[in-house]
This record gives structure tokens, sequence and C-alpha cells, in this order.
């Protein structure tokens, strides 16, 4: 087998919070516990689970944007997690991401021009002007965007549209991988589907490999090559879209999948969860899913389940490893 | 008379010289307990159209043709005073980005309690209180440690939860709801959609529902509009128009859904893209990205029209069944 792409191995990250100032407790989030994931080059690597379950503070963390409390993270085969910025620099080219706030990504004060030629003038720097404006413009028409765009400001676009200016600012430096964090759920789904269908072009074309942050389940069936379930810090399964669309055996996959709204459905069905939603801030004992969970027993509340192979299918679940499902 | 009586809204702006508009002839009611649902194309002018019934349209922009009327009253000659009194208090608005709402430099729970003590006679200790259990009921894990947040310490979706939270804070008539769950895995979208559905049921409450997911509008609400390059395309009940959609961008819409297409394969798309308002072709908008598209369609603009249950901006609409 060769060298996965990306390896992160035993990644813990905790946040310290504030809290009253009179008060003498120091909590910290922990966003995650704990997770072992591998992305193959050529993956499109879906990470799908609870909001808040530490999602994109996994991407960020693999950007280098976020340092980890404990663990490693390794870029094709080197150790990237603890390099200084300036180490780090020849990978900021290989590895691109798109922020989740379409809003918050892009820099008001510069226009969209100015915002796709950035990382291109500091990556590529031996690019003509007419090498930049051309290239500019290629990517612009790939994704859907008005070339004509260039010479106005952020504010003057819709949350889509914007959306599209940062998958556009990505593919500028051709990187070999990207995180996508939620590149499309602003997107309505024509437009969706354009965006869609080029990362799938780019990705054969280029051997591009993603690490692919989203809520739409539908999303990761067409999309996706593999898939990580994760629940409050931690990874619950990880199989193909389509094993896990078959046959998904964590009780939190189950859950996530009951809750997908359907087209065409007449009424709502209310997703009925019991017991109380669990805290990163409080994080709590054994398995941090068993608050929630119809199977959970005893060893369930003291023991975590840790992640254990499954035709097809790794699954952090004694449950399932006892076989009671 | 319905309780939101919008008619033939229109909002202009003014850009290096020219007037654009962003919106033209956007007419709809809303009655006590009724679920809208709006969706269309990105940029297609859905959020302009809840800024305008909020009267938060600014400049360059303004409201330059049509009424909004509230309860009786017309919203849109309000003076500003009054607009904010009916804002947040009768009609709550949650914005697609919950920066819009939240600032950066306070705690979360600092501006719910803010909130209430503008609109409310209220205690600080029932002003807490109260925000903790509407933190606690849009799912928020911990929400008394959350009270003390900041901003930037939640993630997207504890955030677009905790604005959605400060619009429920005050009991609104009318919640309008912009891309409210596009951060929430479904899971929470299905708890927190039950919760603005059962409000809707048990207290009357209205529901303007603006997203791109067009499976949620079809669970949750009863009629929906359908938006391109800023008209109404498409109006009626939802089911109808997504079991058969009358105007050729809908369909187009409906079949570039992944749960419509073969996993991994090309995904079926419009082709093109919208126009910049600047540069809107003559007549239907949508003719050069139609297939059913011929010079009547370049010749004049087609009327939104009644067909059958429904209305429908399209000269070939009968062509589509
Ligand atoms: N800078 C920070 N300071 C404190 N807590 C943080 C910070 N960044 C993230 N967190 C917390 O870490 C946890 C994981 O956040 P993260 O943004 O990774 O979640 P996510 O899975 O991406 O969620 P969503 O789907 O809502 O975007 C959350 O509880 C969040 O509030
Ligand atoms: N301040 C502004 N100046 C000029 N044009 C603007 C301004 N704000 C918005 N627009 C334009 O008005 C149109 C409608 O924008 P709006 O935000 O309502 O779109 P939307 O339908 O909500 O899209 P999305 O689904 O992407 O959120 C867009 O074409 C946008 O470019
Ligand atoms: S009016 Fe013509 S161009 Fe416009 S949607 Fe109908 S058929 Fe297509
Ligand atoms: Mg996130
Ligand atoms: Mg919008």
């Amino acid at each position: 087998m060769t060298e996965p792409l990306v390896k992160v191995q035993d990644l813990q990250v905790h946040f310290p919070i504030q809290v009253h100032f009179l008060s003498r407790e120091k909590p910290v989030v922990h966003a995650l516990n704990g997770v072992d994931v591998e992305i193959d080059r050529g993956d499109a690597f879906c990470l799908v689970g609870e909001s808040g379950c530490g999602k994109t503070t996994l991407g960020r963390t693999i950007m280098g944007l976020v340092r980890p409390t404990v663990g490693e993270i390794s870029y094709d085969g080197e150790r990237i997690s603890g390099l200084r910025d300036q180490a780090l620099l020849p990978y900021r080219r290989r590895m691109q991401m798109i922020f989740q706030n379409p809003y918050a990504s892009l820099n008001p004060r510069m226009t969209v021009q100015q915002t796709l030629e950035e990382p291109l003038r500091f990556h590529k720097s031996e690019l003509s002007d007419a090498e930049v404006r051309e290239h500019t413009e290629n990517v612009m028409v790939s994704v859907g965007n008005d070339p004509g765009w260039g010479s106005r400001y952020p504010h003057e676009f819709s949350g889509g549209q914007r959306q599209r200016i940062s998958i556009a600012r990505a593919l500028m430096v051709d990187p070999e991988f990207i995180v996508a964090d939620e590149p499309v759920s602003a997107l309505d789904v024509s437009i969706q589907a354009q965006v869609l269908n080029l990362l799938m072009k780019v990705r054969k074309e280029r051997q591009l490999t993603y690490l692919f942050i989203t809520h739409d389940l539908s999303v990761v069936q067409h999309f996706g090559t593999r898939v990580a379930v994760m629940y409050l810090g931690t990874v619950c399964e990880m199989t193909t879209p389509k094993t896990l669309f078959a046959t998904p055996r964590h009780p939190y996959s189950q859950l996530l999948l009951s809750a997908i709204p359907k087209l065409g459905r007449k009424t709502f069905v209310p997703v009925k969860v019991p017991g109380e939603v669990p805290s990163p801030i409080d994080l709590p004992s054994g398995c941090v899913f068993h608050g929630r969970c119809r199977f959970a027993n005893e060893r369930c509340k003291s023991q975590v389940p840790e992640l254990k192979n499954y035709s097809g299918a790794q699954v952090a679940c004694h449950a399932v490893e006892e076989d009671r499902l | 008379m319905a309780l939101l009586e919008v008619r033939d809204l229109e909002v202009e702006f003014a850009m290096r010289g020219a007037r654009l508009k962003a919106l033209r002839g956007v007419s709809f009611d809303l009655d006590a307990g009724d679920r809208l649902g709006i969706v269309g194309e990105s940029g297609a002018g859905k959020s302009m159209a809840a800024y305008a019934i909020l009267n938060l349209i600014s400049e360059p922009g303004r409201i330059s043709a049509g009424s909004i009327a509230f309860d009786g009253r017309v919203l849109n000659t309000l003076p500003a005073e009054e607009m904010r009194k009916v804002r947040g208090d009768r009609i709550a608005m949650i914005f697609q980005d919950p920066m819009m709402t939240l600032n950066p430099v306070l705690t979360v729970g600092a501006q719910m309690v803010e909130c209430l003590k503008t609109h409310r006679t209220i205690s600080d200790g029932e002003a807490r209180a109260l925000s903790v259990q509407k933190l606690r009921e849009v799912a928020i894990p911990s929400p008394d440690a959350r009270f003390d947040s900041y901003p930037h310490e939640l993630s997207g979706g504890l955030r677009q939860r905790v604005v959605i939270a400060i619009a429920l804070l005050l009991d609104p008539a009318v919640i309008i709801a912009d891309e409210p769950t596009t951060a929430l895995d479904v899971t929470i979208q299905a708890e927190i959609m039950g919760l603005m559905l059962d409000l809707c049921e048990t207290r009357g409450v209205s529901l303007i529902l603006i997203t791109h997911d067009i499976a949620v509008v079809s669970e949750t609400t009863q009629r929906m509009l359908v938006m391109y390059a800023g008209r109404v395309v498409e109006q009626g009940e939802t089911r109808g128009i997504i079991a058969r959609p009358s105007h050729p961008y809908t369909r187009g819409l409906l079949q570039a859904l992944p749960q419509r297409n073969k996993p991994g394969a090309e995904l079926n798309q419009i082709p093109g893209s919208m126009p910049t308002l600047a540069e809107l072709p003559p007549g239907c908008a949508f003719h050069p990205r139609c297939a059913y598209a011929d010079d009547t369609c370049s010749g004049g603009v087609p009327a939104l029209r009644t067909l059958g249950k429904r209305l429908v901006a399209c000269h070939h609409a009968e062509r589509l069944k």
C-alpha cells in the first residue's frame, strides 16, 4: 500500500474558554478527542457529523491553522504538525482551504480580482500580468462566475456568489489537497451541481484530494469516496458512502440517516432523540454518545469504544462489537 | 385581510450611474400559522425580499415600489422608531449571516439580556433564566456555560442556533428565517424545524423560510415562491410545484438535486449562469439558458399569470405538463 497523503494520529485539540471573571473554574472545550484518519491520494473524503463535533477544527488543524494539543499530522510522509511557519510555506501552496463562512472569509477591502490574484502573486511570482489575468478569468468561468465581477467588492455579492469566489481563490494556485468546509451549502442546487461537477472533474484530471465537510448527506452519497461520521470530537464510523447508506452501523449514523429530509415526503417527521445534549465542555465518560443512545449499557457509560474493523467499515461502538444491534 | 400582505414589492440599487432592479414585483399573503418557502438561484433576491419586508434596505438601495402591510399597518412608510419596535418584537428575522445579529465583542448572554430589556420590563435574573431556556430549546449543549461565550468561540452551527434563540426570545408573530439551518446537521435541523413548526401550529406563528434545501421546503411549507433574477417565476402549493414544476427554471433546479441523479455521475445542471442585474437579457431573463425558449421568449417579458392553482411567469408553461 502506498503512503496516505494525509495521516492524522491520535489528534486532540482543546480550547480554553472564558467564563465569568469571578469564577474559579478554567473550563476547556474538548473539540477533538483522539482522532485517527488517513486520506489517500485522489480521495473525496467526506466528514459529516453533529454541528459542533469538531469537523472545522479537524480541517483547520490539518491546514496548520490550529495547534494540536496532542497527536500529530503528516502530509505526504512528512510530519507537518509543529513545524514553524517558514518550514510550512512549501505546504501552503499544495494545501488550500475553502472556509465555511463566505461572509467572513473574503477581505472586504479587496476587489474580487485582487483577492484572486493574491495567492498567485505570492506562490507563483514568475507569472506575467497577462498570464495572471488569463488564469484568473479561466478559473472564474470554471466555477460559474462572471469574469466581469473582478472590479467589485465582496459586499456587493449574495452569500452564494461569495462562496463561488472563495472556491475560485482556492483553485488559483493548482493545489493538490483541498479542505472544503461546507463549500456548497450556501449555493442553490443548480449552482451546487455546477460546483460539484467541477470539483469532481478537477479531482479526476489532476488527482486532487479533498477533505470535504458537509451536512448534506445526498452530496456525500453522490460525491464521496470515503466518509467519516463524527460525534463530539471522535470518529464513530468510517467507511464508503455506499456502505454507510446501505448499512449504517453506529447508532449515531443510524440516527443521522433517519433524519435526512425527503423530497416529496408530505409531512415533517420530527426526530426524537432521548437524553440531554452532551457537551464538549463537560465530556461524558465512556462512549460520547451513550447519553443519547438506545443501546447503551454499563460498559458504554464507563469504557471508551475504539474504532474496530467490521467487513467494509470501521465502527467505534460496544453494541456493534457485542452484536447487540 | 391577511396578517402580512406584500404587494408588487420592488427594490432598486443605484450603481455606477445605473438603476438596477434587484427585486421586481414580489407579492404574497401570509396568515397566522402559514408557512411559506422561498427558493431560487443564488443572487435571485431572496434575502433582498426579506430585508425589504423589514425595511432594512440601505443606500444605495431603496424600496422603489410596492407596499408591505402587517396587521393592517403599512410598514414601508413607518417612521424608523416605530419600525424598530415591530422588528425583533412582532417580526423576527434570522439572518443568513449570523454575525449580522451577533456583536463580536459581547457575550451571547449579554446580547440576549439586552434584547429582552429593550423590549420588555424584566429583571436581570428573569432575563437570564429566559435566555438560558431559549438556548436549551434550540439544542445548545451546556446552555449555562454558553451564555457566557463570545461568538468566535462557537462553531458555525452553534452560532446559527444562538441567532435562532434570539429570534424566538420575544415570541414574534412572524419569523423570517434566511437559511436558518444550512450550518446544521440533519438531526439538529430536524429538531429546530420541529420547534418552529410547533410554534406555527400551536401558537399561530407564521414562517417565511428562505432556503436552498428543497427537501426541507417540501417537508415543512404549504406554499412556495421560486425566484430567478429578481422576479418570482413560479408561486403556489409546495407539494404540487415539487411534483410537477411548471416553469423551466424550477424544473432545472429539481433535476440538479443529487437525489435525482446517479451517484458519482455528472449532475444535471442548468447550462450557463444567471445574468448580472446590469445585463439582464431582453424578454424572459431565463431564455438564454432555457431549453423551451423561442423568439416569443426573447421578445417579451412573460407576465406572472394564473395556470391552474398556480402562478407562472413563462410563455410556454403549458408545454411542461
Ligand atoms: N477558538 C475557539 N475557542 C473556543 N472554542 C472553540 C473555538 N473554535 C471552536 N471551538 C469549539 O470547538 C467545538 C468544535 O467546533 P468546530 O467548529 O470544529 O465544529 P464543527 O463540527 O465544524 O461544527 P459546525 O458543523 O457547526 O460548523 C465547538 O464546541 C466549538 O464551540
Ligand atoms: N449592496 C449591494 N449593492 C449592489 N448589489 C447588491 C447589493 N447587495 C446585494 N446585491 C445584489 O442583489 C442581488 C440579490 O441579492 P440577495 O442577497 O437577495 O440574493 P439571494 O437570493 O439571497 O442569494 P443567496 O441565495 O446567494 O443568498 C444579487 O445579485 C446581489 O449581487
Ligand atoms: S418564457 Fe421562454 S425562455 Fe422563459 S422560461 Fe418560459 S420557455 Fe423558457
Ligand atoms: Mg464547522
Ligand atoms: Mg441570501
